[in-house]
Protein backbone atom coordinates (compact mmCIF):
# COMPACT_ATOMS: atom_id res chain seq x y z
CA UNK A 1 0.00 0.00 0.00
CA UNK A 2 1.47 3.18 -0.32
CA UNK A 3 2.38 5.30 2.17
CA UNK A 4 0.99 8.77 3.64
CA UNK A 5 3.37 9.15 5.94
CA UNK A 6 4.08 12.81 6.34
CA UNK A 7 6.18 14.97 8.69
CA UNK A 8 6.02 18.56 9.39
CA UNK A 9 9.36 19.49 10.86
CA UNK A 10 11.00 17.01 12.87
CA UNK A 11 6.88 15.48 13.74
CA UNK A 12 5.88 12.27 11.83
CA UNK A 13 2.76 12.08 11.04
CA UNK A 14 1.12 8.76 10.64
CA UNK A 15 -0.94 10.34 7.52
CA UNK A 16 -1.65 14.10 6.77
CA UNK A 17 -5.27 14.19 7.96
CA UNK A 18 -6.13 15.82 11.04
CA UNK A 19 -9.40 17.94 12.22
CA UNK A 20 -9.19 22.19 12.37
CA UNK A 21 -8.99 23.43 15.43
CA UNK A 22 -12.56 24.39 16.88
CA UNK A 23 -14.52 21.52 14.78
CA UNK A 24 -13.19 18.66 16.91
CA UNK A 25 -13.81 19.88 20.41
CA UNK A 26 -11.09 18.34 22.59
CA UNK A 27 -11.03 15.16 20.57
CA UNK A 28 -12.89 13.11 22.88
CA UNK A 29 -16.31 14.17 21.38
CA UNK A 30 -15.84 11.78 18.49
CA UNK A 31 -14.80 9.27 19.77
CA UNK A 32 -16.22 5.60 18.76
CA UNK A 33 -18.03 7.61 16.40
CA UNK A 34 -15.62 7.60 13.51
CA UNK A 35 -11.95 6.18 13.11
CA UNK A 36 -9.28 7.63 14.87
CA UNK A 37 -6.88 5.46 12.69
CA UNK A 38 -6.99 7.54 9.56
CA UNK A 39 -5.99 10.98 11.23
CA UNK A 40 -2.43 11.80 11.39
CA UNK A 41 -3.24 14.00 14.33
CA UNK A 42 -5.46 15.44 16.81
CA UNK A 43 -5.99 19.33 16.81
CA UNK A 44 -8.03 20.87 19.86
CA UNK A 45 -10.09 23.88 20.26
CA UNK A 46 -8.42 26.86 20.77
CA UNK A 47 -6.85 27.17 24.46
CA UNK A 48 -7.08 30.58 26.58
CA UNK A 49 -5.20 30.65 29.90
CA UNK A 50 -8.81 31.12 31.73
CA UNK A 51 -11.88 29.73 30.47
CA UNK A 52 -14.32 32.11 27.82
CA UNK A 53 -17.71 32.07 27.36
CA UNK A 54 -17.42 33.27 24.04
CA UNK A 55 -20.78 35.12 21.96
CA UNK A 56 -23.95 34.97 22.86
CA UNK A 57 -26.61 32.18 20.38
CA UNK A 58 -27.30 32.35 17.65
CA UNK A 59 -23.50 31.33 16.73
CA UNK A 60 -24.39 29.71 13.71
CA UNK A 61 -25.86 30.19 10.39
CA UNK A 62 -25.57 27.91 7.42
CA UNK A 63 -25.16 29.44 3.89
CA UNK A 64 -25.13 27.18 0.81
CA UNK A 65 -22.34 27.58 0.06
CA UNK A 66 -20.27 27.42 3.88
CA UNK A 67 -20.83 27.89 7.33
CA UNK A 68 -20.75 31.49 9.24
CA UNK A 69 -20.19 30.81 13.20
CA UNK A 70 -19.13 33.18 16.04
CA UNK A 71 -18.81 30.68 18.53
CA UNK A 72 -16.13 33.63 20.21
CA UNK A 73 -13.13 31.05 21.06
CA UNK A 74 -15.45 29.50 23.79
CA UNK A 75 -13.27 27.09 25.71
CA UNK A 76 -13.02 25.89 29.26
CA UNK A 77 -9.00 26.99 29.88
CA UNK A 78 -5.90 25.90 30.59
CA UNK A 79 -6.24 24.02 33.79
CA UNK A 80 -9.75 22.23 33.31
CA UNK A 81 -8.14 21.16 29.56
CA UNK A 82 -4.52 19.65 31.53
CA UNK A 83 -6.94 17.93 34.05
CA UNK A 84 -10.21 16.58 32.41
CA UNK A 85 -9.07 16.69 28.75
CA UNK A 86 -5.40 16.01 28.56
CA UNK A 87 -5.71 12.58 30.26
CA UNK A 88 -8.16 10.64 27.40
CA UNK A 89 -5.78 12.53 24.48
CA UNK A 90 -2.53 10.66 26.18
CA UNK A 91 -4.21 7.08 25.68
CA UNK A 92 -4.97 8.03 22.00
CA UNK A 93 -1.82 6.88 19.98
CA UNK A 94 -1.86 10.08 18.65
CA UNK A 95 0.16 13.29 18.25
CA UNK A 96 -1.76 16.14 19.62
CA UNK A 97 -1.52 19.49 18.69
CA UNK A 98 -2.69 22.02 21.13
CA UNK A 99 -4.54 25.22 19.28
CA UNK A 100 -3.95 28.23 21.86
CA UNK A 101 -4.64 31.84 21.82
CA UNK A 102 -4.73 35.09 24.19
CA UNK A 103 -6.34 38.19 24.54
CA UNK A 104 -2.64 39.36 25.31
CA UNK A 105 0.79 38.86 24.48
CA UNK A 106 1.15 37.60 28.17
CA UNK A 107 -1.51 35.55 28.64
CA UNK A 108 -0.42 33.50 25.11
CA UNK A 109 2.86 33.35 26.69
CA UNK A 110 1.15 31.72 29.57
CA UNK A 111 -0.52 29.49 27.73
CA UNK A 112 2.09 28.43 25.71
CA UNK A 113 4.70 27.88 28.72
CA UNK A 114 2.41 24.83 30.14
CA UNK A 115 2.03 22.75 27.21
CA UNK A 116 4.51 21.19 27.27
CA UNK A 117 4.71 17.28 27.69
CA UNK A 118 3.89 14.28 25.21
CA UNK A 119 1.60 13.87 23.50
CA UNK A 120 1.50 17.55 22.94
CA UNK A 121 3.59 18.09 20.06
CA UNK A 122 3.65 20.87 18.79
CA UNK A 123 1.55 24.12 19.80
CA UNK A 124 -0.67 25.66 16.67
CA UNK A 125 -0.66 29.65 17.46
CA UNK A 126 -4.53 30.94 16.78
CA UNK A 127 -3.61 34.62 15.45
CA UNK A 128 -6.96 35.16 14.48
CA UNK A 129 -8.25 36.67 18.01
CA UNK A 130 -8.27 40.09 19.29
CA UNK A 131 -5.27 41.78 21.28
CA UNK A 132 -7.33 43.45 23.67
CA UNK A 133 -4.61 46.22 24.93
CA UNK A 134 -4.41 47.09 21.37
CA UNK A 135 -7.96 47.89 21.14
CA UNK A 136 -8.93 44.29 19.53
CA UNK A 137 -6.88 44.17 16.74
CA UNK A 138 -5.91 41.05 15.65
CA UNK A 139 -2.73 39.45 16.52
CA UNK A 140 -2.69 38.48 12.46
CA UNK A 141 -3.41 41.70 11.19
CA UNK A 142 0.29 43.12 10.52
CA UNK A 143 3.45 41.63 9.88
CA UNK A 144 4.91 43.17 12.70
CA UNK A 145 2.12 41.75 15.28
CA UNK A 146 2.87 37.99 13.80
CA UNK A 147 6.62 38.51 14.19
CA UNK A 148 6.56 39.85 17.91
CA UNK A 149 4.18 37.17 19.14
CA UNK A 150 5.83 34.20 17.33
CA UNK A 151 9.05 35.15 18.77
CA UNK A 152 7.99 35.78 21.69
CA UNK A 153 6.28 32.54 22.02
CA UNK A 154 9.55 30.82 20.65
CA UNK A 155 11.52 31.74 23.41
CA UNK A 156 8.89 30.66 25.97
CA UNK A 157 8.75 27.18 24.41
CA UNK A 158 10.43 24.03 23.33
CA UNK A 159 7.97 22.75 21.33
CA UNK A 160 7.16 23.53 17.64
CA UNK A 161 4.77 26.80 17.08
CA UNK A 162 2.31 26.51 13.67
CA UNK A 163 1.29 29.28 13.18
CA UNK A 164 -2.13 29.77 11.76
CA UNK A 165 -3.20 32.19 9.86
CA UNK A 166 -6.23 34.52 8.81
CA UNK A 167 -6.79 34.74 5.17
CA UNK A 168 -5.38 38.27 4.30
CA UNK A 169 -4.78 37.65 0.79
CA UNK A 170 -2.99 41.01 0.28
CA UNK A 171 -0.06 40.95 3.00
CA UNK A 172 0.17 37.35 2.50
CA UNK A 173 4.11 37.40 1.77
CA UNK A 174 5.22 39.50 4.74
CA UNK A 175 2.80 37.82 7.28
CA UNK A 176 4.53 34.63 5.83
CA UNK A 177 7.89 35.94 6.32
CA UNK A 178 7.40 37.88 9.51
CA UNK A 179 5.92 34.26 10.92
CA UNK A 180 9.11 32.23 10.00
CA UNK A 181 11.84 35.01 10.91
CA UNK A 182 9.85 35.21 14.54
CA UNK A 183 10.69 31.55 14.71
CA UNK A 184 7.75 29.58 13.46
CA UNK A 185 8.34 25.48 13.04
CA UNK A 186 5.52 25.48 10.16
CA UNK A 187 1.97 27.64 9.14
CA UNK A 188 -1.09 26.73 9.48
CA UNK A 189 -3.05 28.05 6.22
CA UNK A 190 -5.97 29.33 6.62
CA UNK A 191 -8.14 30.34 9.77
CA UNK A 192 -11.72 31.38 8.81
CA UNK A 193 -12.81 34.29 6.61
CA UNK A 194 -13.95 37.26 8.86
CA UNK A 195 -18.31 37.40 7.44
CA UNK A 196 -21.24 38.62 8.51
CA UNK A 197 -25.03 38.56 7.56
CA UNK A 198 -27.90 40.71 8.28
CA UNK A 199 -31.65 39.63 8.27
CA UNK A 200 -32.96 42.79 6.17
CA UNK A 201 -36.65 41.71 7.86
CA UNK A 202 -35.40 42.19 11.33
CA UNK A 203 -32.68 44.61 11.34
CA UNK A 204 -30.75 42.29 13.49
CA UNK A 205 -28.00 40.39 12.88
CA UNK A 206 -27.75 36.75 11.90
CA UNK A 207 -25.16 35.69 14.53
CA UNK A 208 -24.90 36.85 18.77
CA UNK A 209 -21.84 38.28 17.86
CA UNK A 210 -22.56 40.02 14.65
CA UNK A 211 -19.52 38.94 12.93
CA UNK A 212 -18.23 35.31 12.23
CA UNK A 213 -15.52 33.31 10.70
CA UNK A 214 -17.00 32.17 7.17
CA UNK A 215 -15.96 28.24 6.35
CA UNK A 216 -16.44 25.35 3.65
CA UNK A 217 -17.04 25.28 0.26
CA UNK A 218 -16.41 29.09 0.00
CA UNK A 219 -13.46 29.40 1.57
CA UNK A 220 -11.76 26.67 -0.83
CA UNK A 221 -10.45 28.42 -3.65
CA UNK A 222 -9.50 31.24 -1.18
CA UNK A 223 -7.46 29.02 0.89
CA UNK A 224 -5.62 27.18 -1.99
CA UNK A 225 -4.32 30.23 -3.75
CA UNK A 226 -2.96 31.09 -0.12
CA UNK A 227 -0.87 28.11 0.17
CA UNK A 228 -0.15 28.24 -3.63
CA UNK A 229 1.49 31.52 -2.77
CA UNK A 230 2.67 31.16 0.32
CA UNK A 231 4.45 27.97 -0.98
CA UNK A 232 6.94 30.24 -3.36
CA UNK A 233 7.58 32.29 -0.28
CA UNK A 234 8.92 29.94 2.23
CA UNK A 235 10.14 26.87 3.00
CA UNK A 236 8.61 26.11 6.09
CA UNK A 237 5.68 23.11 6.13
CA UNK A 238 2.42 24.37 5.32
CA UNK A 239 -0.84 22.74 6.75
CA UNK A 240 -3.62 23.76 4.82
CA UNK A 241 -7.10 24.26 6.03
CA UNK A 242 -9.99 25.64 4.37
CA UNK A 243 -13.34 24.17 2.61
CA UNK A 244 -11.95 20.97 1.87
CA UNK A 245 -14.52 18.01 1.56
CA UNK A 246 -13.19 15.62 -0.55
CA UNK A 247 -10.10 13.68 -2.03
CA UNK A 248 -9.58 15.43 -4.73
CA UNK A 249 -9.71 18.58 -2.90
CA UNK A 250 -6.90 16.83 -0.60
CA UNK A 251 -4.72 16.32 -3.64
CA UNK A 252 -5.19 20.08 -4.76
CA UNK A 253 -4.20 21.33 -1.90
CA UNK A 254 -0.99 18.72 -1.78
CA UNK A 255 -0.32 19.52 -4.87
CA UNK A 256 -0.48 23.75 -4.39
CA UNK A 257 2.22 22.64 -1.94
CA UNK A 258 0.72 22.12 1.22
CA UNK A 259 2.32 18.95 3.54
CA UNK A 260 -0.66 18.05 5.80
CA UNK A 261 -3.98 19.13 5.55
CA UNK A 262 -6.92 19.97 8.28
CA UNK A 263 -10.58 19.55 7.60
CA UNK A 264 -13.20 21.69 9.47
CA UNK A 265 -16.56 21.97 8.17
CA UNK A 266 -16.96 19.35 6.16
CA UNK A 267 -17.01 16.92 9.48
CA UNK A 268 -20.43 18.75 10.22
CA UNK A 269 -22.33 17.07 7.27
CA UNK A 270 -20.21 14.06 7.27
CA UNK A 271 -17.75 12.67 10.02
CA UNK A 272 -16.34 10.12 7.98
CA UNK A 273 -14.93 12.67 6.08
CA UNK A 274 -11.92 11.78 7.15
CA UNK A 275 -11.70 7.68 6.52
CA UNK A 276 -13.18 8.34 2.67
CA UNK A 277 -10.40 11.35 1.87
CA UNK A 278 -7.86 8.78 3.62
CA UNK A 279 -9.43 6.36 1.09
CA UNK A 280 -9.27 8.26 -1.79
CA UNK A 281 -5.66 9.31 -1.14
CA UNK A 282 -4.99 5.12 -1.25
CA UNK A 283 -6.65 4.86 -4.48
CA UNK A 284 -5.32 7.85 -6.23
CA UNK A 285 -1.77 7.02 -5.43
CA UNK A 286 -2.58 3.83 -6.63
CA UNK A 287 -3.77 4.95 -10.02
CA UNK A 288 -1.02 6.91 -11.05
CA UNK A 289 1.43 4.33 -9.94
CA UNK A 290 3.23 6.42 -6.67
CA UNK A 291 4.09 5.24 -3.47
CA UNK A 292 4.42 8.10 -1.33
CA UNK A 293 1.79 10.71 -0.74
CA UNK A 294 4.76 13.53 -0.76
CA UNK A 295 5.33 12.62 -4.26
CA UNK A 296 2.47 14.84 -4.95
CA UNK A 297 3.82 17.75 -2.65
CA UNK A 298 3.99 20.80 -4.50
CA UNK A 299 3.60 18.62 -7.97
CA UNK A 300 1.73 21.61 -9.42
CA UNK A 301 4.48 24.22 -8.99
CA UNK A 302 6.85 21.94 -10.81
CA UNK A 303 4.27 21.65 -13.55
CA UNK A 304 3.90 25.46 -13.78
CA UNK A 305 7.60 25.93 -13.88
CA UNK A 306 8.53 23.92 -16.63
CA UNK A 307 5.37 25.20 -19.03
CA UNK A 308 7.21 28.56 -18.64
CA UNK B 1 -22.28 6.50 12.90
CA UNK B 2 -25.49 5.05 11.42
CA UNK B 3 -27.35 5.65 7.98
CA UNK B 4 -30.69 5.19 6.99
CA UNK B 5 -32.27 4.16 3.53
CA UNK B 6 -35.56 6.45 2.61
CA UNK B 7 -38.45 3.72 2.69
CA UNK B 8 -41.17 6.97 2.13
CA UNK B 9 -41.92 10.03 3.11
CA UNK B 10 -45.82 10.77 3.97
CA UNK B 11 -46.76 14.12 3.79
CA UNK B 12 -50.41 15.37 6.00
CA UNK B 13 -50.17 18.23 4.72
CA UNK B 14 -48.58 21.23 2.89
CA UNK B 15 -45.31 21.25 5.68
CA UNK B 16 -46.23 18.59 7.41
CA UNK B 17 -44.67 14.69 6.28
CA UNK B 18 -43.44 11.83 7.97
CA UNK B 19 -39.80 10.81 6.69
CA UNK B 20 -39.42 6.79 7.24
CA UNK B 21 -36.04 5.40 6.89
CA UNK B 22 -34.51 1.43 7.56
CA UNK B 23 -31.59 1.64 9.61
CA UNK B 24 -28.16 -0.07 8.50
CA UNK B 25 -27.95 -0.97 11.95
CA UNK B 26 -30.28 -1.41 14.61
CA UNK B 27 -30.45 0.75 17.95
CA UNK B 28 -32.90 1.83 20.19
CA UNK B 29 -33.74 5.21 21.48
CA UNK B 30 -35.46 6.87 24.83
CA UNK B 31 -38.49 9.61 23.85
CA UNK B 32 -36.60 12.99 24.02
CA UNK B 33 -33.48 12.37 21.69
CA UNK B 34 -32.82 13.23 18.96
CA UNK B 35 -31.07 11.95 15.67
CA UNK B 36 -28.18 14.21 13.47
CA UNK B 37 -29.40 13.57 9.60
CA UNK B 38 -27.91 14.33 6.77
CA UNK B 39 -29.75 17.12 4.47
CA UNK B 40 -28.58 16.15 1.09
CA UNK B 41 -26.67 19.40 -0.41
CA UNK B 42 -26.60 21.11 2.50
CA UNK B 43 -23.49 21.59 4.74
CA UNK B 44 -25.08 21.14 8.38
CA UNK B 45 -26.86 17.87 9.35
CA UNK B 46 -29.99 18.85 11.06
CA UNK B 47 -31.30 17.69 14.74
CA UNK B 48 -34.70 16.16 14.50
CA UNK B 49 -36.49 14.45 17.44
CA UNK B 50 -36.56 10.38 17.29
CA UNK B 51 -40.05 9.82 16.83
CA UNK B 52 -40.70 6.49 16.26
CA UNK B 53 -37.74 3.25 16.03
CA UNK B 54 -39.73 0.05 15.50
CA UNK B 55 -36.60 -2.53 14.98
CA UNK B 56 -34.88 -0.39 12.31
CA UNK B 57 -37.58 1.35 11.22
CA UNK B 58 -37.19 5.09 12.23
CA UNK B 59 -39.29 7.50 11.68
CA UNK B 60 -39.17 11.70 11.93
CA UNK B 61 -42.20 14.06 12.38
CA UNK B 62 -41.18 16.96 10.13
CA UNK B 63 -42.15 20.13 9.06
CA UNK B 64 -40.67 21.53 6.30
CA UNK B 65 -39.70 25.21 6.91
CA UNK B 66 -36.36 26.10 5.56
CA UNK B 67 -33.64 24.39 2.65
CA UNK B 68 -32.88 21.78 5.18
CA UNK B 69 -36.44 20.53 6.26
CA UNK B 70 -37.26 21.16 2.33
CA UNK B 71 -34.37 19.11 1.01
CA UNK B 72 -35.48 16.03 2.80
CA UNK B 73 -39.22 16.21 1.74
CA UNK B 74 -38.08 15.95 -1.37
CA UNK B 75 -36.17 12.72 -1.71
CA UNK B 76 -37.01 9.54 -3.13
CA UNK B 77 -37.23 5.88 -1.87
CA UNK B 78 -33.66 4.35 -1.40
CA UNK B 79 -31.50 7.66 -1.07
CA UNK B 80 -29.35 6.72 1.98
CA UNK B 81 -28.83 9.61 4.74
CA UNK B 82 -26.24 9.75 7.31
CA UNK B 83 -27.39 9.89 10.93
CA UNK B 84 -25.73 9.97 14.26
CA UNK B 85 -28.18 8.66 16.85
CA UNK B 86 -29.50 8.24 19.51
CA UNK B 87 -28.34 11.70 20.87
CA UNK B 88 -28.87 13.89 24.05
CA UNK B 89 -30.83 13.48 27.48
CA UNK B 90 -34.30 11.64 27.10
CA UNK B 91 -37.16 12.75 29.50
CA UNK B 92 -36.61 11.92 33.20
CA UNK B 93 -39.16 9.10 34.39
CA UNK B 94 -42.25 11.36 35.76
CA UNK B 95 -43.40 11.79 39.22
CA UNK B 96 -44.55 7.96 40.46
CA UNK B 97 -47.83 9.40 41.40
CA UNK B 98 -50.55 11.71 39.86
CA UNK B 99 -51.36 12.79 36.30
CA UNK B 100 -49.00 13.88 33.84
CA UNK B 101 -49.30 16.89 31.33
CA UNK B 102 -47.79 16.96 27.22
CA UNK B 103 -47.47 20.78 26.12
CA UNK B 104 -47.30 20.49 22.37
CA UNK B 105 -46.70 23.56 20.09
CA UNK B 106 -47.16 23.07 16.75
CA UNK B 107 -44.12 19.89 15.76
CA UNK B 108 -42.58 20.06 19.31
CA UNK B 109 -45.40 16.84 19.64
CA UNK B 110 -42.59 15.09 17.50
CA UNK B 111 -40.46 14.29 21.04
CA UNK B 112 -43.72 14.13 23.10
CA UNK B 113 -45.95 11.59 20.91
CA UNK B 114 -43.44 8.29 22.00
CA UNK B 115 -43.33 9.69 25.24
CA UNK B 116 -47.04 9.74 25.73
CA UNK B 117 -47.97 6.76 24.44
CA UNK B 118 -45.21 4.99 26.71
CA UNK B 119 -45.96 6.52 29.88
CA UNK B 120 -49.78 5.66 28.76
CA UNK B 121 -48.48 1.70 29.01
CA UNK B 122 -47.21 2.61 31.49
CA UNK B 123 -49.94 2.97 33.54
CA UNK B 124 -49.68 6.53 33.91
CA UNK B 125 -53.36 9.49 33.20
CA UNK B 126 -51.64 11.09 30.40
CA UNK B 127 -53.08 14.81 29.14
CA UNK B 128 -51.88 15.65 25.87
CA UNK B 129 -52.29 20.03 25.27
CA UNK B 130 -51.11 20.39 21.90
CA UNK B 131 -51.38 24.20 20.42
CA UNK B 132 -50.12 24.60 16.37
CA UNK B 133 -51.46 27.50 14.19
CA UNK B 134 -53.85 25.77 12.44
CA UNK B 135 -55.96 22.54 11.47
CA UNK B 136 -53.49 21.46 8.80
CA UNK B 137 -50.91 21.10 11.47
CA UNK B 138 -52.72 18.92 13.97
CA UNK B 139 -52.73 15.65 11.64
CA UNK B 140 -55.45 13.43 12.18
CA UNK B 141 -53.82 10.66 11.53
CA UNK B 142 -52.02 11.03 14.42
CA UNK B 143 -54.76 12.61 16.62
CA UNK B 144 -56.36 8.88 15.53
CA UNK B 145 -53.34 7.16 17.15
CA UNK B 146 -53.35 9.26 20.21
CA UNK B 147 -57.44 8.28 21.22
CA UNK B 148 -56.24 4.43 20.62
CA UNK B 149 -53.19 5.08 22.97
CA UNK B 150 -55.71 6.40 25.93
CA UNK B 151 -54.65 9.65 25.61
CA UNK B 152 -56.98 12.47 26.60
CA UNK B 153 -56.29 15.43 24.34
CA UNK B 154 -57.10 18.99 24.30
CA UNK B 155 -56.71 21.04 20.93
CA UNK B 156 -56.20 25.06 20.44
CA UNK B 157 -55.26 26.88 16.91
CA UNK B 158 -54.45 30.32 16.44
CA UNK B 159 -56.93 30.53 13.65
CA UNK B 160 -59.63 28.57 15.84
CA UNK B 161 -60.00 25.94 12.68
CA UNK B 162 -59.99 23.21 14.90
CA UNK B 163 -60.35 22.69 19.24
CA UNK B 164 -60.06 25.77 21.23
CA UNK B 165 -59.02 29.28 19.30
CA UNK B 166 -56.20 30.66 20.52
CA UNK B 167 -52.68 30.15 22.42
CA UNK B 168 -51.36 26.60 23.92
CA UNK B 169 -50.96 28.58 26.95
CA UNK B 170 -54.62 29.48 27.17
CA UNK B 171 -55.64 25.67 26.98
CA UNK B 172 -54.16 24.51 29.79
CA UNK B 173 -55.81 24.58 33.14
CA UNK B 174 -54.98 27.88 35.65
CA UNK B 175 -54.87 24.94 38.38
CA UNK B 176 -51.76 22.85 37.75
CA UNK B 177 -52.93 19.62 38.95
CA UNK B 178 -50.41 17.90 36.95
CA UNK B 179 -47.38 16.47 39.20
CA UNK B 180 -45.29 16.16 35.99
CA UNK B 181 -44.95 18.43 32.76
CA UNK B 182 -43.52 17.66 29.41
CA UNK B 183 -43.31 20.83 27.45
CA UNK B 184 -41.57 20.56 23.98
CA UNK B 185 -42.05 23.92 20.92
CA UNK B 186 -40.64 26.72 19.91
CA UNK B 187 -38.66 29.14 22.10
CA UNK B 188 -41.58 31.61 21.73
CA UNK B 189 -44.17 29.41 22.91
CA UNK B 190 -41.46 28.30 25.78
CA UNK B 191 -41.40 31.89 27.18
CA UNK B 192 -44.60 32.65 27.07
CA UNK B 193 -45.68 29.28 29.17
CA UNK B 194 -42.95 28.83 31.48
CA UNK B 195 -43.87 31.29 34.32
CA UNK B 196 -47.37 29.21 34.06
CA UNK B 197 -45.80 26.16 34.53
CA UNK B 198 -43.71 27.07 38.29
CA UNK B 199 -46.07 25.89 40.44
CA UNK B 200 -45.72 22.19 38.74
CA UNK B 201 -43.83 19.93 41.23
CA UNK B 202 -42.11 18.65 38.37
CA UNK B 203 -41.86 20.46 34.44
CA UNK B 204 -39.31 19.52 32.20
CA UNK B 205 -38.65 20.99 28.72
CA UNK B 206 -37.26 20.08 25.53
CA UNK B 207 -35.61 22.93 23.53
CA UNK B 208 -34.29 23.45 19.92
CA UNK B 209 -31.41 25.54 18.83
CA UNK B 210 -29.34 25.39 15.62
CA UNK B 211 -26.41 22.69 15.58
CA UNK B 212 -23.63 21.65 13.74
CA UNK B 213 -22.02 18.25 15.56
CA UNK B 214 -24.72 17.00 17.53
CA UNK B 215 -22.10 16.09 20.43
CA UNK B 216 -20.75 19.15 22.12
CA UNK B 217 -17.98 19.81 20.19
CA UNK B 218 -18.62 22.85 17.82
CA UNK B 219 -20.26 24.40 20.91
CA UNK B 220 -22.64 26.55 18.53
CA UNK B 221 -26.41 25.25 20.69
CA UNK B 222 -25.37 27.09 23.66
CA UNK B 223 -27.92 28.10 26.37
CA UNK B 224 -27.14 31.46 27.24
CA UNK B 225 -26.86 31.37 31.21
CA UNK B 226 -24.18 31.97 34.05
CA UNK B 227 -22.76 28.25 33.27
CA UNK B 228 -23.01 27.86 29.59
CA UNK B 229 -25.07 24.62 28.91
CA UNK B 230 -25.16 22.72 25.07
CA UNK B 231 -28.43 22.00 24.04
CA UNK B 232 -27.37 19.03 22.11
CA UNK B 233 -25.36 16.93 25.08
CA UNK B 234 -26.47 18.41 28.39
CA UNK B 235 -30.15 18.77 26.92
CA UNK B 236 -31.95 18.57 24.91
CA UNK B 237 -34.26 18.29 27.57
CA UNK B 238 -33.97 20.93 31.06
CA UNK B 239 -35.78 20.84 34.24
CA UNK B 240 -37.42 24.08 34.81
CA UNK B 241 -34.70 24.50 37.85
CA UNK B 242 -32.20 24.68 34.96
CA UNK B 243 -33.92 27.14 32.87
CA UNK B 244 -34.65 29.87 35.88
CA UNK B 245 -31.20 30.92 34.77
CA UNK B 246 -31.60 31.35 31.37
CA UNK B 247 -31.59 34.74 30.06
CA UNK B 248 -33.47 34.02 26.81
CA UNK B 249 -36.78 33.66 29.19
CA UNK B 250 -35.85 36.72 31.19
CA UNK B 251 -35.88 38.42 27.68
CA UNK B 252 -39.34 39.70 26.61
Amino acid sequence: MASLETTIGSIKLKTPLMPASGTFGYGDEYYGLISYEVLGAIVTKSLSLNPKRGNPPPRIHELPYGILNSIGLENIGLERFLKEKLPFLEKLDLPVVVSIFGESEEEFLQVGKRLKNPPICALEVNLSCPNVKEGGMLFGSSPERVHRIVSLLKNTTPLPLWVKLPPDPFHLREIVEAAEKGGADALTLVNTLPAMMINPHTGKPLLGGITGGLSGQALFPVALRMVYEAYKYTHLPIIGSGGIYSGEEAISFIMAGASAIQIGSAIFSNPHVFSEIHNYLIEFLKKKNLTDINMLKGKFHDMENSSL
Amino acid sequence: MNEGEVISIKRFSEDLFILELFLKEETSFKPGQFAMVESPGRPLMRPFSIFQLEGKKLSFLIRAKGPGTNSLLNLRPGKRLRLILPLGKPYPEPEPEGEVWLLAGGIGIASLFPLGLLLVKEGFKVKLFWGAKSASHLPFPLLWRFKEGGLETFLSTEDGSMGQKGLLEDLIPSNITAKTIYTCGPVEMIKRIFPKLLSAPKAYFSLEERMACGLGACRSCVLWMEEIKTVCKEGPVFEKEDLLKWQALKRP
